[in-house]
């Protein structure tokens, strides 16, 4: 085709003008060969017209042998240039004249052919018989020229004249009639042109006609319709965005693979000095720094692999300096899945950085604070001991001496008693500081309550034999295993028991009892003491608060009635409670205990309280051992302490070596075997449990501490180091006297550090 | 333009031609080579016959009296005989308008009176007029070959013209026998104008 891309209006022409051009020439040719075939036809009708006429008129001629007329009358074809020859044939088929007269015999056939008419490719031959009556005389022969050629030539240029006048009428109708087609069509495309453009939703396609062109400006139209609503949808939508992200405290921004902001946000671009336009197409490394941009691009690169990134971190800026920033970086992908951009969520977090440091700081030095004050608590618990553990063991060992007389050996024990609520007295300021503060952590495990009640019954059991009071207990709950720390219920029940002996009059009773009650076992107490009334019954479990028991003064008990605040807190510390009841002043008291009971029972477990070190009283092992005494090594810098117990050890028959330091011990352990390492923790030139550790490596020596550290940190590290036993001073004699029993006799590792620790009241 | 299509206004009229075949006229010329040499008749005579036949093809006779008493064209010779054989010869099987065609030889006029054409021989040259006279109203083609056959009414006469048979025919002659004779035989041969015998 003659066009590939030209104009729909010259397509439009270019269509109607070759279609109404073919169908003339298609009519042309039709017409040509119609002529031609009807030119044939008349030339041959008439050819065949003239043979008629001449053949009726020729038979005389022939049947009377007239040659010359018969030459005259074919002289007459000459009127008809197109009859180029002709001839009589007589009956015989002899030629007899012919036309023209001069022509060549050549010209003409033999003999005449068939009758009838012949075409031949330029001439017409007709051979006519010439009849007279019944029968034949002779033949005409005619012959013309079918100049069809000149014919048609003529026929043929009235025919172009016709086409190219047909084919400028075709061609200006069709200019014409395309209007009604291309122009509303290149008006539709016009208006796509500007609406592309100039983004300008607003024009519209004018309507022209009712077809379906007319159908499809309004479809055009109503498109532009919707596009125009979306788009100011869009915008709008776009503004709002905008606005929210200029207003916003955050930092937003988003930046290409090549790392160039794509956008910024108002707080983004004015927090680096620009407006944000100016951000568009800038690199990250020319707005942060180097420095800044090295420090995130590690995120950057993980963002890119289309990971969301959250990170804080403190760069340093060109231009703001050293500044704390959270960051998130969302990948951006587009519809394939690549990631073609990061969106960037940034907060400065400096100030809220900087007050995490400030608290940071107070905290760390509430906590140094809080550590001194341990440490003083401790060191002041340490000190007050000291001077009392050789007054301690003295009197303990003198008290119990049946070689003293009666009445010096009351005293001592006055002298005892009053040592070791000295003693008590600190201790429980100590534990009553620590649970007040949260610092007393439990060691719980499965118990059995009933060990631990005879051993607290069997520690107040002399007391109470001195004031000729009954001890009655009556243990008959279904069981008594309960998740618990069992050095600290015995404090428990310890204090109770000792406070219901210190307040009932002697010839009194205790009774302990034991049952179940909705899934808690209850321990109760009860004395036939001086009872309580109701007032003081709501201030019994509160701290430095003891009955004004008599009017005669409150002191007559002593104490700072201290033990039953901290074995409330310590119950509760096992979420159990603890009650008091009593009918009134003289009606004697009741302590109610409820611990819950442990979910699962194990009968006959192998637990470490069972055992009474009490029950065994004090004797002689060095005479057990059989081989020879044990030799003991003490350790302790307090010289009076030392004194005291090197003096009560020899008299029970120990091998004692004493040292005052480390250095010293050292020296001891290398020259000679011991057994027993005694220890006090606090040495000059070091602790107590380097010392154990180092003997019990060395030398195999089992060891006993004796410290005035009694926390629970002390014991636990005292045991990590290897000593198996842990003496708390103030210590009495009986204790250590246990403590080496137990080691002696080999049954050391039967023996619970925190057992031990007990034995220190 | 359906007109423009018509071929007819690109083609000459031929009526010319008719025209010119009927005016056409010239001085006979005949020659009769074909017939000479027939079995011991001159080659005049056995022209002469031929033509005596061929008359026949070219006048038409009035229709009331057409058919003789037997249904035959018969052709007279009236004295002297001088084709031979030859005229029989010619119209042997030959007929015209369906009739078969005979030969009556006689000396005598009255004997051929049902004849359609009448031969009269030269041999009665001296008794012209009587026999013309006899035969004349009898709607009969007479031919003869004696100079003034013509002024004595006869309606076809021959001629000898250098060495060729032609005739001459006396149209006033034919339209008082009520003859009409065909234009082609009036192109072949000579008229002759004569004042009508009565």
């Amino acid at each position: 085709m003659p066009f590939k891309n030209p104009s729909l209006k010259r397509k439009l022409v270019g269509i109607i003008f070759l279609t109404s051009l073919s169908v003339l020439l298609l009519t042309c040719a039709m017409l040509f060969y119609y002529e031609i075939h009807s030119y044939r036809q008349t030339t041959a009708r008439d050819l065949s017209t003239t043979a008629d006429i001449i053949a009726a008129n020729s038979a005389a001629i022939l049947i009377f042998d007239d040659k010359n007329l018969a030459g005259q009358i074919l002289s007459g074809l000459r009127a008809d240039p197109e009859i180029t020859a002709a001839a009589f044939f007589d009956k015989n088929g002899k030629l007899f004249a012919r036309y023209p007269a001069d022509s060549p015999a050549s010209a003409l056939p033999d003999s005449p052919g068939p009758d009838g008419i012949r075409f031949q490719t330029a001439q017409l031959t007709l051979c006519k018989p010439v009849i007279q009556g019944q029968s034949r005389v002779g033949t005409l022969f005619l012959q013309e020229n079918l100049n069809l050629f000149r014919h048609l030539k003529v026929y043929g240029f009235v025919l172009f004249l016709i086409l190219v006048g047909s084919g400028i009428v075709a061609l200006f109708l069709s200019n014409f009639f395309q209007r009604q087609i291309s122009e509303p069509l290149l008006n539709l495309a016009e208006v796509a042109k500007t609406v592309s453009r100039q983004k300008d939703y607003s024009v519209r396609a004018s309507k022209t006609s009712d077809d379906e062109l007319g159908n499809l400006t309004e479809a055009f139209n109503s498109m532009l319709n919707q596009i125009q609503t979306g788009h100011s949808a869009l915008f709008k939508s776009e503004e709002q965005l905008r606005i929210v992200a200029d207003l916003a405290s955050v930092y937003l921004c988003q930046f290409d693979r090549e790392h160039r902001y794509k956008f910024a946000n108002r707080a983004y671009a004015e927090r680096y000095g620009f407006e944000p336009p100016q951000m568009i197409g800038r690199r990250i490394s020319d707005v942060l720094g180097t420095a800044a941009y090295e420090a995130i691009r590690p995120y950057i690169d993980e963002a890119f692999t289309g990971k969301k990134a959250e990170f804080e971190v403190e760069i340093m800026y060109a231009t703001l300096g050293a500044r704390w920033i959270h960051v998130i970086f969302m990948p951006e992908q587009n519809l394939e899945g690549r990631v073609v951009g990061v969106v960037a969520v940034i907060n400065d977090i400096s100030l809220r950085k900087g007050e995490e440091q400030e608290l940071k700081r107070a905290r760390d030095e509430a906590l140094n604070a809080s550590r001194a004050k341990d440490d003083f608590l401790a060191a002041l618990s340490h000190e007050l001991r000291t001077p009392l553990n050789p007054v301690l063991l003295v009197a303990s060992d003198a008290a119990s001496n049946p070689q003293l007389p009666q009445e010096t050996r009351a005293d001592f024990d006055m002298i005892r008693r009053n040592v070791e609520l000295e003693a008590r007295l600190i201790d429980d300021l100590l534990d009553l500081t620590r649970i007040t503060r949260g610092k007393l952590s439990l060691d719980r495990r499965l118990l059995d309550v009933r060990g631990v009640l005879q051993e607290a019954i069997a520690t107040v059991r002399m007391d109470a034999e001195i004031k000729q009071i009954t001890l009655a207990s009556d243990l008959r709950a279904g069981q008594h295993m309960v998740f618990g720390d069992g050095v600290r219920l015995q404090q428990v029940f310890w204090n109770v028991l000792k406070n219901a002996v210190k307040f009932t009059p002697e010839g009194g009773k205790i009774t302990v009892k034991t049952f179940e009650k909705d899934g808690a076992l209850c321990i109760e107490i009860i004395d036939t003491g001086i009872g309580m009334n109701s007032e003081e019954l709501d201030r019994v479990f509160d701290a430095f608060s003891q009955g004004d028991h008599a009017e005669g003064g409150s002191h007559r008990f002593g104490g700072l009635g201290l033990g039953l605040a901290i074995s409330r807190m310590l119950v509760e510390l096992h979420s159990g409670s603890i009650h008091a009841a009593s009918e009134g002043r003289g009606q004697g008291s009741t302590f109610l205990i409820q611990l819950p009971l442990a979910p699962t029972v194990r009968k006959n477990g192998g637990l470490p309280s069972a055992k009474n070190p009490a029950q065994t009283l004090p004797s002689t092992p060095s005479a057990k051992a059989g081989a020879g005494p044990a030799r003991i090594l003490l350790v302790e810098d307090h010289e009076p302490t030392r004194t005291a117990l090197t003096h009560l050890l020899v008299r029970r028959h120990y091998e004692v070596a004493t040292a005052a330091s480390l250095l010293e011990a050292r020296a001891l352990a290398g020259k000679q075997n011991f057994d027993v390492l005694i220890s006090d923790i606090g040495l000059p030139d070091g602790s107590g449990y380097d010392l154990m550790t180092e003997l019990r490596e060395h030398h195999g020596l089992k060891g006993i501490a004796l410290t005035g550290y009694g926390m629970e940190q002390d014991v636990a590290r005292s045991q990590k180091s290897g000593f198996v036993a842990h003496l708390t001073k103030p210590v009495r004699m009986e204790s250590l006297d246990n403590a080496l029993a137990a080691i002696v006799d080999g049954k050391s590792n039967l023996i619970s550090l925190k057992t031990l620790k007990t034995l220190k009241q | 333009m359906q007109n423009l299509i018509q071929g007819k206004m690109f083609r000459a009229p031929r009526a010319w031609l008719s025209i010119f075949l009927c005016v056409a006229a010239g001085a006979p010329a005949f020659e009769p080579e074909k017939i000479h040499g027939q079995s011991g008749v001159s080659t005049e005579y056995q022209i002469k016959a031929a033509f005596l036949f061929h008359f026949a093809q070219f006048v038409e006779w009035p229709s009331a009296d057409s058919t003789n008493a037997d249904g035959t064209f018969v052709i007279g010779v009236l004295g002297e005989n001088p084709f031979g054989g030859a005229l029989d010869e010619i119209v042997r099987g030959e007929s015209i308008s369906n009739r078969k065609i005979t030969v009556q030889y006689s000396r005598s006029a009255e004997d051929l009176k049902n004849c359609r054409i009448v031969f009269v021989s030269k041999s009665e040259k001296a008794r012209l007029p009587r026999i013309l006279g006899e035969l004349s109203g009898k709607n009969l083609l007479t031919v003869g070959e004696c100079d003034g056959f013509d002024q004595c009414g006869g309606v076809v006469d021959f001629y000898l013209e250098d060495d060729k048979v032609h005739f001459e025919i006396n149209p006033a002659a034919a339209a008082r026998e009520h003859l009409k004779i065909s234009s082609q035989l009036f192109r072949l041969g000579k008229i002759v104008k004569t004042a009508p015998t009565g």
